[in-house]
């Protein structure tokens, strides 16, 4: 219903979709900075997404 | 030959002022097949997509993806301004160079010269028309210049406001659904009590952001072209994240607000829509599927676990 006209517009606009379910290693914007770069595959030190919410 | 050089000259400048009108002023989509502006956006997105994709580094894409949208700006601008100082030069050949200059010589370059310094409003005074029709230009064309520049000066900040305000939301929905975002997790994040109400007043934000969007982007298209700022997020992530959760509660989650899902789901879909009409993508199907019968289960398994039941059954994977 609404995800061909999706996936036509991140093709054209180069765009990753998200998955329906997030990934296991992931980690919010909020939980990293620059300076502490959460390595891929891991969860940043001190906080933990389930954790949190 | 002058005839020839006063209706280039003529349509040319008809061309870019219509536009200039249509892409500034006018707030609506405009279905019109040739559009000087959508052939730019075209033949320029497409070229830069594929010279990042050969020349930069997978990690730094995204960087130089995101410097197209105010790029592009800046160039359509200079090419109505081109356009324009042509159109004009083109007139004043149509009306015999009719110019005095200091060398006496006269010809394309002067006229183009005469017609750049004057849509500047430089006011030089090293090329001067000697007839009415030309000073008549002059006149019309120094206008034109002024007018340009205020609709430019006023176009920007219209743009950052609008950029800035579909951000926001944008940006806030890191904390409630996760960065991508995601369905499963902005379910799970609101899966107590106090956690639905907040559900439904996200929801409700939503459909209102997404009117806003479709209205914004119906109106100034390039914006489409500007990318989030932060990693993993992007307009179309989080329109299709709000989608999918909207989905999810439509086709039965049970305790949610089904009602408030409905709502913003059709704005949402409205806004997506329209959007691929003004660009003209067309609807594809996705292989493999996001959403396959295996993920199905996983997801089930995981809104089970945040105390939310899915319905199960035909109707329900029907309706989904």
């Amino acid at each position: 219903m609404y995800e061909p006209y999706v996936f036509a517009l991140a093709s054209y606009f180069q765009v990753s979709l998200p998955p329906w379910i997030a990934g296991e290693d992931w980690v919010d914007n909020w939980q990293g900075s620059f300076r502490e770069q959460p390595v891929k595959g891991s969860k940043p030190a001190g906080i933990s997404r389930t954790d949190h919410f | 030959m002058v005839i020839v050089a006063a209706i280039c000259g003529v349509a040319l400048i008809v061309m870019v002022l219509w536009e200039g009108f249509e892409t500034i002023i006018l707030p609506r989509r405009v279905t019109r097949r040739f559009r000087l502006t959508r052939f730019f956006y075209r033949g320029s997105w497409r070229p830069w997509v594929k010279l990042i994709k050969i020349l930069v580094p997978s990690r730094r894409r995204e960087s130089w993806l995101s410097y197209f949208g105010p790029l592009s700006l800046l160039l359509l601008l200079s090419v109505w301004a081109g356009g324009l100082i042509i159109g004009f030069a083109l007139i004043h050949r149509a009306l015999g160079s009719a110019v005095l200059t200091m060398t006496g010589k006269t010809g394309f370059l002067t006229d183009l010269y005469l017609s750049g310094t004057t849509f500047f409003t430089l006011g030089l005074g090293d090329v001067l028309p000697r007839t009415f029709p030309s000073r008549l230009m002059v006149v019309v064309e120094s206008g034109m210049g002024f007018a340009f520049l205020a609709l430019v000066i006023g176009y920007l900040p219209a743009l950052n406001q609008s950029f800035a305000r579909r951000e926001v939301s944008i940006s806030l929905l890191d904390a409630r659904a996760g960065s991508p975002p995601t369905a499963s997790e902005m379910l799970r994040r609101h899966g107590s009590e106090k956690g639905k109400e907040a559900l439904q007043q996200l929801l409700h934000e939503w459909e209102r952001w997404s009117a806003e969007f479709l209205e914004g982007h119906l109106s100034y298209p390039v914006l489409a072209y500007f990318r989030s700022q932060h990693d993993n997020q992007s307009w179309l992530a989080a329109l299709t994240a709000i989608l999918d959760t909207c989905a999810l509660i439509i086709a039965g989650l049970e305790g949610a607000c089904e009602r408030q899902a409905e709502l913003t789901f059709a704005m949402a879909r409205h806004a997506v829509i329209d959007l691929s009409l003004v660009f003209k993508t067309n609807p594809r199907k996705m292989n493999p599927e996001r959403l396959s019968p295996e993920k199905l289960v996983e997801l089930r398994l995981l809104l089970a676990g945040s105390g939310l039941k899915l319905h199960e059954g035909e109707a329900a994977e029907l309706k989904l």
